[in-house]
């Protein structure tokens, strides 16, 4: 089943807050002709990690949540590794950091859209951020008042999730290759570095180790100088963005979705 | 002067150990001298970043490094369970020569007996250790054929077939039926650890290494058997 604008589920209060930046992606996974695939929902059923342990994005494959619907966050969080991909470069050996800050562009996609949410229904706060607030008493850090904050600038939360957990990644990425060597693993420098997340709390509870082990067993941990290019060009892109359709439309959205349709006339 | 902290191995057990092994005292006692020929040094830090940023040590556990071992959050002791299951990974490489490389498949039953071993021990001391020994077996041959399904899918998916085997995939999993997994890391990442384990391919070697393994599990009668074959198996 083809991707359409149909597909989104409950996009009204999607649209209300950022409706350029979903409309953005929405028409460049149309363009993509990205499918549905009902298999891969029949597996993540039987085994939840499914997604994780096979991710491919040159399959144009996407999941849905309900009823062969995708919810807005859903597409927005997708539709960018999508385009980051066709920026950047597929997944593959010798770009294990142009896969890791795709996978890290994804991350913070949950909390800007809660934020935004927010900011227009304050309402909404108790119940969108439940989850939030029982990782911040695991964690230790207060949430509130870095929630008041985040709804002030979603996407400035946005990019501060996103870089945070990027210079994670890198220093565990580092210590796998340690370890490797037979080298010993700098436990302290990983906990130095965890330490320092503000904002660990709108990660909830994500695997850190899934997409390393995803990368180290497909493609190997060496990096070539296309992929540090790859890499210092993205934070540029990120660091310069005003907002989240600011931030697409830096990232090429318009032209890539003007080539695949043109290549679909 | 400052005195300089002493490198030795903390190996003090964390206060319940005493029950720990009641229901199967000759099998916990093999173990715990099994560690004591392999000292780990507990690290603190590891247990106060996996609060923060959980199950991080699984990166580390596929390096198979031998320094490290995750610590009870409570005390700055190893806890029990922690010692049997890394005494039973020392057992388990020494018994196949420590030659990781190439046996993809023969990690799949040493992941699930690694797995296993923890509980066993629980069940040990509430239905005895023979009933608990059939639980184990059945338990890790269980385990083993759904990570050996799981392996196999990886292997088509790096060459690239995973995509048209996917229906035959669902199926097996669906015949197999979700096991239990005790440590809670999500089959597809211990793939990926055993893939990084044994550089992600099959010998012919790895077939014949899990069978015999599958048979010794199979021929024995009770878990001290079993570890004493694995003794001698090297």
């Amino acid at each position: 089943m083809i991707f359409s604008p149909g597909k989104v589920f409950d996009p009204a209060q999607f649209s209300l807050v950022d409706s350029t930046s979903l409309d953005l992606l929405v028409r460049f996974l149309t363009a993509k002709k990205i499918s549905i695939s009902r298999i891969r929902n029949k597996l993540r059923r039987i085994m939840p990690s499914y997604d994780a342990f096979t991710y491919d994005l040159k399959k144009n494959e996407m999941t849905s949540d309900f009823m062969n619907l995708i919810s807005a966050p859903q597409i927005t969080h997708e539709g960018l590794h999508f385009l980051i991909s066709e920026r950047f470069g597929y997944s593959k050996p010798g770009l294990p950091l142009t896969t890791l800050f795709n996978e890290c562009s994804g991350l913070g996609m949950d909390i800007y859209w809660t934020a935004s949410i927010c900011s227009v229904f304050p309402h909404r706060i108790r119940d969108m951020t439940e989850g939030y607030r029982k990782s911040s008493i695991q964690t230790n850090i207060p949430f509130k008042a870095q929630f008041k904050r985040a709804m002030k600038n979603p996407f400035q939360l946005y990019q501060e999730t996103v870089l945070e957990s990027l210079s994670v990644f890198l220093v565990l990425l580092e210590e796998l290759e340690h370890s490797l060597e037979n080298r010993r693993i700098r436990t302290k420098t990983i906990l130095g570095k965890v330490k320092k997340m503000k904002h660990i709390n709108f990660i909830n509870g994500y695997n850190f180790s899934t997409p390393i082990l995803f990368i180290a067993s497909h493609y190997g941990l060496r990096s070539t100088r296309q992929d540090r290019e790859n890499l210092k060009k993205f934070l540029e892109i990120l660091n310069c963005s005003t907002s989240m359709a600011n931030f697409f439309e830096k990232l090429g959205v318009i032209e890539l979705t003007r080539k695949f349709e043109r290549c679909k006339s | 002067m400052k005195m300089r902290r002493s490198a030795k191995p903390r190996r003090k057990l964390v206060r319940n150990s005493s029950k720990y092994g009641l229901g199967s005292p000759i099998a916990f006692r093999l173990l715990l001298q099994n560690f004591e020929n392999h000292p780990a040094l507990p690290n603190p830090q590891l247990k106060r970043i996996e609060k923060l940023v959980p199950q991080i040590a699984d990166i580390f556990e596929s390096s198979l490094s031998r320094d490290l071992i995750s610590i009870s959050a409570h005390s700055s002791d190893l806890t029990t369970s922690s010692i049997v299951k890394r005494s039973m990974r020392d057992l388990l490489l020494n018994a196949i020569n420590e030659k990781v490389r190439g046996k993809l498949f023969s990690f799949s039953i040493i992941f699930s007996l690694i797995d296993c071993i923890d509980p066993y021990f629980a069940d040990a001391s509430k239905i005895g250790h023979s009933a608990a020994f059939k639980v184990f077996q059945d338990t890790v041959i269980h385990q083993t054929a759904y990570r050996n399904a799981v392996a196999a899918h990886y292997l088509d998916r790096k060459m690239g077939k995973d995509g048209s085997k996917r229906v035959q995939f669902l199926k097996k999993l669906k015949k197999i039926g979700e096991p239990k997994f005790h440590d809670k890391i999500p089959p597809g990442n211990s793939v990926h650890q055993i893939s990084i384990i044994t550089s992600g391919y099959s010998t012919k070697s790895d077939l014949l290494l899990n069978e015999k393994l599958v048979r010794l599990l199979k021929s024995s009668l009770t878990m001290e058997e079993f570890l004493r074959a694995l003794l001698f198996m090297n």
